[in-house]
């Protein structure tokens, strides 16, 4: 068990799609400072699972959620169904970086800028200096700093994933969520990426999907098996320090 | 079996585009050509100037294409901000029985006869529009441009929300994921990244708006005139030519109906084009 106390604390969670059960009774901690990596086979109810803990599965007016999300700020617990703040403060607490670039058809800045002025109020120059910080965050301010009022498409796959990660960072979450955030990447885009995953690590509580193993075992403290909607495995660091083993699980689970 | 079934769509869709520019080519051609004797004579001149009065002897159809323009563009600009609230309540409220409701009155809008928004405008509006303003008949151009924004309304909304739609699925998961409320998504994300869909809704509503007859034939009062007020009377190009057609058939009043029909005719290649230019830039301005 992590000394620490969890961030986020996933309890009970089981999701319907109309009356199909895609999730049922799952239990999860991200803590901080380690990085989460769920696997488990196409439809397995991964991305559902991510979306059901920022509450984006409500834009499917169909799906319906049980159990508990306990995200445990600084200064206050916030219970992610029944709590009174807003949903949108939760969401931004939460972040998330979807797996296909998902950039705003606007300018590289405003892409960054228009999210932070709106959902935490900011104005005037701290604007500018959050779009820089969180630019170099993701080790993108570099390559775009010229260029920043040109449209967010005219970067590559891999800069408009980094781009939507600083869009996320900027909003100060506590968590973040990534579905299979290199699964629409190149080689060298991936593992970019994965190496920024290992210093955000230190700051966030992250949870990521994945489909590589390669992957999962190059960036993952912990992994969760997830089948049929349920968690049927859980890894921690010693197992994951055995590649033999890790892959007999696999074996086993999949 | 596929193949030749393939060749045979393909071929079908040829013809259907073929007959289709050629029927506006067509068209285009014969108003040129009824036209032609008026161009190229000296009444060229006595028809674009101001007066209309042909017991006068002036046949002058400038009143009649301000007017177009007036009526068109103030229904434009009236049905805009209604559109924009339509489809703003339509986005933020998108799985309640009131958006669908609302969806479904605008679709049955565009089927209702125009002659029916006329004949009860002729009723419902006319009188108070007398009333209230205490001037004139009723008839007037702010009564036609009041019922034709409600005629175009819908050309505007569907459009619009096409648009939305399409652009929508991916943008809103984006924007929900980061924490905006419906309002702040239709406002920042969705606007801006549909004004193209927005131009074009808007230019087709202009264009509907232009072409109508019905409309202000009924509630403009049809004096050719030049207007002083939004409470005058007007008469629009659409309107002269039903007028002209169904009164005369030979005078020069009967020859300014072509050139009325050519006039409108260019107006509406003018603002399609110039929607098309708008789009062209806005597209390579995205990119």
């Amino acid at each position: 068990m992590n000394s620490l106390s969890s961030v986020l604390e996933v309890t009970n969670l089981s999701v319907w799609f109309s009356e199909r059960q895609v999730l049922s009774d799952i239990h999860l901690s991200l803590f901080p400072g380690e990085l989460t990596v769920l696997i488990g086979h196409s439809g397995s109810g991964k991305s559902t699972l991510l979306q059901s803990i920022n509450r984006l599965n409500e834009i499917f007016p169909v799906c319906r959620t049980q159990g508990e999300v306990q995200l445990c700020t600084e200064r206050k617990k916030i219970r992610v169904y029944q709590s009174d703040v807003p949903l949108s403060e939760i969401r931004r607490r939460i972040g998330m970086v979807f797996q296909t670039p998902a950039v705003l058809p606007f300018s590289i800045f405003r892409n960054v800028a228009m999210p932070v002025r709106i959902t935490l109020g900011y104005r005037g120059n701290v604007i500018n200096e959050r779009v820089e910080w969180a630019l170099r965050q993701v080790s993108l301010w570099d390559e775009v700093k010229d260029r920043l009022h040109k449209n967010a498409s005219t970067l590559s796959g891999g800069q408009q994933q980094r781009l939507c990660l600083a869009r996320t960072l900027a909003l100060e979450p506590d968590v973040l969520l990534l579905d299979e955030p290199t699964a629409s990447l190149d080689f060298k885009s991936a593992r970019k990426i994965e190496a920024l995953l290992g210093e955000l690590k230190t700051r966030y509580a992250i949870l990521v999907v994945s489909h590589s193993l390669g992957q999962t075992l190059r960036v993952a403290d912990r992994v969760c098996v997830i089948r049929d909607g349920r968690m049927v495995r859980e890894m921690g660091k010693q197992e994951l320090r055995n590649p033999a083993e890790f892959y007999r699980v696999i074996e086993t689970y999949f | 079996m596929t193949l030749r079934r393939e060749w045979w769509i393909q071929k079908g869709l040829l013809a259907a585009t073929l007959t289709s520019v050629a029927a506006i080519f067509l068209l285009l051609f014969l108003l040129l050509y009824f036209s032609f004797p008026l161009l190229f004579s000296g009444d060229l001149k006595q028809l674009f100037s101001w007066r209309w009065n042909p017991f006068e002897g002036h046949y002058g159809i400038l009143p009649m294409m301000l007017g177009t323009l007036l009526l068109s563009i103030l229904s434009t600009v009236m049905a805009f901000p209604a559109a924009l609230g339509i489809c703003a309540f339509i986005y933020t409220h998108r799985n309640s029985c009131l958006s669908r409701l609302l969806l479904l009155v605008v679709h049955v809008m565009t089927s209702i006869p125009t002659v029916i928004y006329g004949f009860v405008s002729v009723f419902i509006l006319v009188p108070p529009m007398r009333r209230i303003f205490a001037a004139g008949a009723g008839f007037c151009l702010l009564t036609a441009a009041l019922t034709l924004g409600l005629l175009i309304l819908p050309t505007i909304v569907l459009v619009f929300h096409a648009y939305l739609t399409q652009a929508g699925g991916s943008l809103r998961a984006v924007s929900e994921s980061l924490g905006l409320t419906p309002m702040e998504q239709f406002c920042f994300v969705m606007l801006p990244s549909a004004s193209r869909g927005l131009v074009s809704a808007l230019i087709l509503g202009f264009c509907r708006a232009v072409g109508d007859a019905m409309i202000p034939l009924m509630l403009a009062g049809n004096a050719a005139q030049i207007p002083a007020s939004f409470l005058d009377s007007i008469r629009t190009l659409s309107a002269h030519v039903a007028l002209v057609l169904a009164t005369d058939s030979q005078s020069m009043a009967y020859q300014s109906v072509f050139a009325s029909g050519l006039l409108l005719f260019v107006m509406i290649a003018m603002v399609t084009a110039l929607a098309h230019h708008l789009n062209r830039n806005m597209l390579s301005r995205c990119r």
